[in-house]
């Protein structure tokens, strides 16, 4: 069960605990929802600087996508009452995508289709990917 | 002719001057007094064995609990002094903590570990573990690798005596989602 904390930009970090950590710790008669979220604070927010403060929910597993091609948009919001993280497709690609969007182009380039006035072109995107 | 077996009848022994049970007393065959005799010698043991491991410290042995506590205390070996002895096991020495990661669905896990307490994700390829014994400083060593075809590596970016944030890059610096193992040595 992940516990979510959202940075003022919307971005957000994911934290999963051990099981025997979190067996370990959780008082009698905690659920483990409620252990998730006070080791959130008593724990991950003294470990890791900068969380503590910031908005934090506990989400599913199966509310958080699979896919992690998307992982820059994803966003934490409340649907149906319950936390969910959900890609937002507003969010534009991260510089490294572009980049490797243009390095996938250019290795995918025929060398005997290129004409030569495509050359200075090439060269120009190319220094863009280097 | 079916077997038979009827279970002796042991009766409390009378205590003795001694306060010792004594052969035959109340069993005729002896085994409750074979077995007292057993017990206490390994309990003797027991305490040799758990006083020189613990370097002469004295503990109470009078209840399970506490021998079944200390059996779970692990052994702490001596700081190194001078030229490490060969194979010689030391505080310094002793591996600190490790994690096996993966990324079967969104959220990265732990699938193993040796004081780790949880991991975070920062975004692809972005991760921190936090240790659930901290070390005693940020000058701790760490390795780690990518447990999957494809050139990688793991490039650390804080150490902190808490956590241990780091990125799992492929060779051109894109950071890339990859199971991988983590394992740090230091002090403590």
């Amino acid at each position: 069960m992940p516990i979510v904390w959202q940075y003022p930009d919307g971005s957000i970090l994911q934290y999963q605990f051990v099981d025997v950590f979190l067996g370990r710790e959780r008082r009698d008669g905690e659920t483990t929802e409620a252990a998730v979220l006070r080791l959130g604070h008593e724990h991950v927010e003294k470990k890791i600087p900068g969380l503590a403060g910031l908005p934090v929910q506990i989400v599913k597993s199966a509310d958080v996508p699979h896919d992690r091609s998307t992982r820059h948009a994803w966003r934490l919001t409340i649907a149906d009452g319950r936390a969910k993280v959900i890609v937002d497709p507003t969010v534009p690609d991260p510089p490294q995508s572009r980049r490797q969007q243009a390095r996938a182009e250019l290795l995918a380039l025929d060398p005997k289709a290129v004409k030569p006035e495509d050359l200075p072109g090439i060269m120009e995107r190319l220094q863009k990917v280097l | 002719m079916a077997n038979t077996f009827t279970p002796p009848v042991w009766v409390k022994a009378k205590p003795h001057a001694s306060a010792e049970k004594q052969v035959g007393d109340s069993d005729p065959s002896g085994r409750t007094d074979v077995i007292n005799r057993v017990e206490k010698g390994i309990l003797a043991n027991l305490k040799k064995l758990i006083n020189t491991i613990m370097d002469g410290a004295t503990f109470d042995f009078t209840d399970l609990a506490t021998v079944a506590a200390l059996a779970n205390r692990g052994i702490t070996p001596q700081g190194v002094s001078g030229t490490p002895a060969q194979h010689g096991l030391y505080q310094e020495n002793v591996v600190k903590a490790w994690a096996h990661v993966t990324l079967a669905t969104g959220t990265p896990s732990v699938t193993d570990s040796y004081n780790v307490t949880g991991i975070a994700d920062g975004g692809v390829g972005v991760y921190t573990l936090t240790w659930d014994r901290d070390f005693a400083n940020a000058t701790y060593a760490v390795g780690g690798i990518p447990v999957e075809t494809g050139n990688a590596y793991l490039c650390g970016t804080a150490l902190a005596v808490g956590t241990f944030a780091y990125e799992v890059q492929l060779n051109d610096g894109t950071p890339s989602d990859k199971n991988h193992t983590v394992i740090a040595i230091g002090d403590q």
